[in-house]
C-alpha cells in the first residue's frame, strides 16, 4: 500500500508540471483533470489506515473532479484555447518548476519534522505525503506569479487548493466532515468566482490577458 | 449562561442571511428600507449580545461559536457600521460614478445583487469574530473576501475589474498560509485535547504549553503572513489602495472600517497565547506594525487621489494596531482593540465623506481638482473636519484618545523604536490629512466645471450616515470609559479566556 500511496502522490507532481507548462489550456485542463482523480484515488488509499477519510475522497470526487473542473471548461468554451504568453518563456519556465518541486519536495521531506511538527507527519507514508503536497502548493504559487492568461492563473490557484486539501490527509485525518465542507465550499466559491471575473476581462479587454490591466498602480 | 441568550448569536449570524434573499427581490423603493431594518435589527442583536456578556461573561452557542467580550466589541462595532452604510447608501447607491443612463441603469440593475452580499458580508463578518473554531475561523475569513469581491467589482468597468481582481486572487493566494497555520495548531493540539477540542480556539491556552514551540512559531507566522495580508500590513498591502479606490464609498468604507480588522481578532486570540512564550512573535509584530505605520504614512502623504489616500492611511493606522499587539497583554491588546473601534468608526467616516464628495463634484476626487466644496457643503465639510482630526490624533476625538493609548502602551513596554515610529507616521498623518481638508472644502475649485456649477450638499440620508459615525468618533474621545467594561474584557479574553 505504501508503494501505491507513493506513486500516486509522485504522479500528482507530474501532473502539476503538465497543468503549468501546457500552453495549451485544454491540455493543461486534461493535466488537472488526471490530477483530481489521483487524489481522489490517493485520499481514498489513505482512508484504508483511517476510514473518515472516505467522506473526504467523496468530497474530492465531487468538488475536484466534478464542480472546478466544470467550472474552467466552462470558461474556456468562451474563448481562444491558447494560453496569453506568460511573463517567463517556456524553458526558463519548465527549468524553474522543475527544480522548485525537487527542491521543495527534498526540503520538505527531509526537514517534515520541523515544517509539519506532528506525530503523524512524520511517519511514511505520510511524510511523502506533506512533501507533495507544499510541491503541489508552491508549483500552482509559481503559476499565479508568472502567468499573465487570467484562467491560468486559475488552475494555477486549483493546484494551490489540491496542495492545501492534500496535506489534511496527513496533518488532520480526524477534522469533522463539517469543516472540511466548509473549507472546500470556499475553494469552490473562490474559483467561480475568479472565472466569472475573467470572464469580465475578457468581455471588456478583449483578452483574458491580465498583464494588460494596468488602469491602477499597485 | 441562560438558554436565551445562547441564542443571539445564532440569530446575529443568521438575520442578515436570511434576510438577503427577500431584500434582493423587493422593489426598488421598498429595498433601501428593508435595507436598514435588517442592519438596524442586527444591530440592536449585536447590543443586547453586548450587554449579555458584559453581565455574564462569555456566552457559549451553537455550531461553534463562543461571545467574548473581544467577539462582542466587534459585533457591535460591524452592525454599527454596516447600519451607518445602509443609511448613507439610501442616498447615495449607484453613485456619480453612474455616468450616463445607459450606465446608471445598467448599474441600477446590479443593485439588487449589491444589497443581498452586503447583507451576506454582515453575516460573515460576525462569524469570523464569533467562531471559536481555529479552521473554521479561516474558512470564515476567506468567506469575507468572497462574499466582498463582487461588490469591490460592483461598477464592473476596467478599473473596477482589476481592483477586484487583484483583491480575489492576492486574498486567496495569501491567506493559503493562514490555512496551513490554523491547521498546523489544530494538528499539535489534537493529540492533547482529542479531535473536537482542539479545533477550540478557546483551549489554546491550555495545550500552549505542551506544543513544541518550533510548531507553534511556524504557524503563528504563517497566521501572520494569511491574515496580515487580509489585513493590509505591509508589505502584504498591494490590493488595499485598488480595492478601496474602486469600491462603491459604503464598500470601501465598510472595507476600510471592518473587514481588514477582523483578521486582528484571530491574532490578538493567538499572540495572547504565545505571544508571551515566545517574544520572537511579539518582537515580528512590532517590526511589521512599526514599518507599516511609516511605510502607509508615506504612501498616503503622496496622493492625490482622496480614496487612494485614505487607503494608504488604513494601511498605515493597521500597523498601530499590530504594533500595539505587539505590546503584548493588557494594556497592549486593550490599546489595539480600542484603536481598532477608533479607526474603524473615523476612517468609516472619511470614506464616506469621500464618497459624498465625488457624488456632488460630478466625479471628481482628485485634490488637484478640487477645492471650494465647503461653501456649498458646509455639512459635509464639517463631518470631513471631525475624521481629519481624529485620525490625526487631535483632542477631544476618538482618535486622540486611541493613539495616546497605543503611546502609552509603548512606552510602558519600553519599545521607544515603536513611539517614535508612532509619532514620525502621526505626524504624517496630520500634514496630509490638514492638506485633504485644506485642498477639498477650502480656497476656490480647481476646476472650471466645478466652479461654474457648485457642488452642493449631498441628500439627507447620506448626511444621516455620516453624521451617525461621527457621532461615534466624538463619543469615543468625549467618554471613552463608556466602552471600558467591553474593552477590557475584549483584552482580557483575546486568547486566554
Amino acid at each position: 500500500m505504501d508503494g501505491l500511496i507513493r506513486t500516486l502522490s509522485l504522479s500528482l507532481v507530474l501532473t502539476a508540471f503538465v497543468a503549468v507548462e501546457s500552453r495549451g489550456l485544454r491540455r493543461a485542463l486534461a493535466a488537472y483533470v488526471a490530477q483530481a482523480t489521483l487524489m481522489v484515488a490517493l485520499i481514498a488509499a489513505f482512508a484504508a489506515r483511517h476510514p473518515a477519510l472516505w467522506v473526504w475522497a467523496a468530497t474530492a470526487l465531487v468538488t475536484k473532479l466534478g464542480l472546478m473542473s466544470w467550472l474552467v471548461a466552462r470558461a474556456l468554451r468562451r474563448g481562444d484555447g491558447r494560453e496569453a504568453p506568460p511573463y517567463v518563456g517556456r524553458a526558463p519556465s519548465a527549468a524553474i518548476v522543475a527544480l522548485l518541486a525537487l527542491g521543495v519536495y527534498h526540503l520538505v521531506h527531509r526537514h517534515a519534522g520541523f515544517l509539519a511538527p506532528t506525530t503523524l507527519a512524520e511517519l511514511e507514508p505520510h511524510r511523502t505525503n506533506v512533501a507533495v503536497s507544499l510541491t503541489l502548493l508552491c508549483t500552482g504559487a509559481w503559476a499565479v506569479l508568472s502567468r499573465r492568461d487570467a484562467i491560468k492563473i486559475v488552475l494555477g490557484v486549483c493546484l494551490m487548493e489540491n496542495g492545501a486539501h492534500l496535506s489534511l490527509v496527513s496533518l488532520a485525518p480526524g477534522m469533522r466532515e463539517t469543516v472540511l465542507v466548509g473549507i472546500v465550499t470556499d475553494v469552490v466559491v473562490a474559483v467561480f468566482l475568479l472565472l466569472h471575473l475573467a470572464g469580465g476581462i475578457e468581455a471588456r479587454l478583449g483578452t483574458r490577458d491580465t498583464g494588460r490591466l494596468r488602469a491602477l498602480r499597485w | 449562561m441562560t438558554g436565551a441568550a445562547a441564542w443571539v448569536p445564532v440569530a446575529l449570524l443568521a438575520l442578515p442571511v436570511v434576510v438577503a434573499g427577500p431584500v434582493a427581490l423587493s422593489g426598488r423603493r421598498l429595498r433601501p428600507w428593508l435595507w436598514i431594518a435588517a442592519c438596524a435589527a442586527a444591530l440592536a442583536l449585536a447590543a443586547a449580545q453586548a450587554a449579555a456578556v458584559l453581565a455574564r461573561g462569555p456566552i457559549p452557542a451553537l455550531g461553534g461559536l463562543r461571545v467574548d467580550g473581544l467577539a462582542a466589541v466587534m459585533a457591535l462595532l460591524i452592525a454599527f457600521l454596516a447600519f451607518a452604510c445602509s443609511v448613507y447608501a439610501a442616498g447615495d447607491l449607484p453613485g456619480a460614478h453612474a455616468g450616463e443612463p445607459e450606465r446608471r441603469a445598467r448599474l441600477e440593475a446590479r443593485l439588487p445583487a449589491f444589497t443581498a452580499l452586503f447583507l451576506v458580508l454582515e453575516s460573515t463578518l460576525f462569524w469570523t469574530v464569533m467562531t471559536d473554531d481555529i479552521v473554521l475561523l479561516w474558512v470564515a475569513l476567506e468567506a469575507t473576501t468572497l462574499a466582498s469581491a463582487l461588490l469591490v467589482s460592483f461598477y464592473w468597468d476596467e478599473r473596477a475589474l482589476e481592483a477586484g481582481w487583484k483583491y480575489l486572487l492576492l486574498l486567496t493566494v495569501g491567506i493559503t498560509a493562514a490555512f496551513f497555520g490554523c491547521v498546523l495548531l489544530y494538528a499539535g493540539a489534537a493529540p492533547h485535547l482529542g479531535e473536537a477540542s482542539a479545533l477550540r480556539i478557546s483551549n489554546l491556552a491550555r495545550v500552549a504549553d505542551a506544543l513544541p514551540p518550533h510548531l507553534a512559531l511556524v504557524a503563528c507566522l504563517l497566521l501572520l503572513v494569511g491574515f496580515g495580508t487580509k489585513a493590509g500590513l505591509a508589505p502584504f498591502h498591494p490590493w488595499v489602495a485598488d480595492a478601496h479606490a474602486e469600491a462603491p464609498a459604503v464598500m470601501s468604507a465598510f472595507l476600510s472600517g471592518v473587514i481588514i480588522k477582523v483578521p486582528f481578532v484571530g491574532l490578538l486570540r493567538v499572540w495572547s497565547v504565545f505571544g508571551p512564550r515566545q517574544p520572537a512573535l511579539e518582537d515580528a509584530l512590532l517590526a511589521l506594525g512599526g514599518f507599516t505605520m511609516l511605510a502607509g504614512a508615506a504612501l498616503a502623504a503622496a496622493q492625490d487621489d482622496l480614496k487612494r489616500m485614505h487607503a494608504y492611511s488604513s494601511v498605515s493606522q493597521v500597523g498601530f494596531v499590530a504594533a500595539a499587539i505587539g505590546l503584548g497583554a493588557p494594556f497592549g491588546h486593550y490599546a489595539a482593540v480600542f484603536f481598532i473601534v477608533s479607526h474603524a468608526l473615523a476612517k468609516g467616516l472619511l470614506f464616506l465623506v469621500t464618497g459624498a464628495v465625488t457624488h456632488a463634484a460630478l466625479g471628481h476626487r482628485g485634490l488637484a481638482a478640487l477645492g471650494g466644496l465647503g461653501r456649498g457643503m458646509p455639512v459635509t465639510a464639517a463631518l470631513a473636519g471631525v475624521g481629519a482630526l481624529s485620525l490625526a490624533g487631535m483632542p477631544p476625538f476618538g482618535g486622540f484618545v486611541a493613539k495616546l493609548q497605543v503611546a502609552l502602551a509603548a512606552a510602558d513596554a519600553g519599545a521607544w523604536a515603536v513611539l517614535a515610529a508612532a509619532a514620525l507616521a502621526s505626524l504624517l498623518t496630520m500634514a496630509y490629512m490638514t492638506a485633504m481638508v485644506q485642498r477639498t472644502f477650502l480656497g476656490a475649485p480647481r476646476t472650471p466645471e466645478l466652479a461654474l456649477a457648485p457642488p452642493r450638499e449631498v441628500p439627507l440620508p447620506m448626511l444621516l450616515g455620516m453624521a451617525l459615525l461621527a457621532a461615534g468618533v466624538v463619543a469615543l474621545g468625549l467618554a471613552p470609559q463608556g466602552l471600558d467594561g467591553l474593552l477590557a474584557m475584549a483584552a482580557g479574553d483575546a486568547g486566554g479566556r
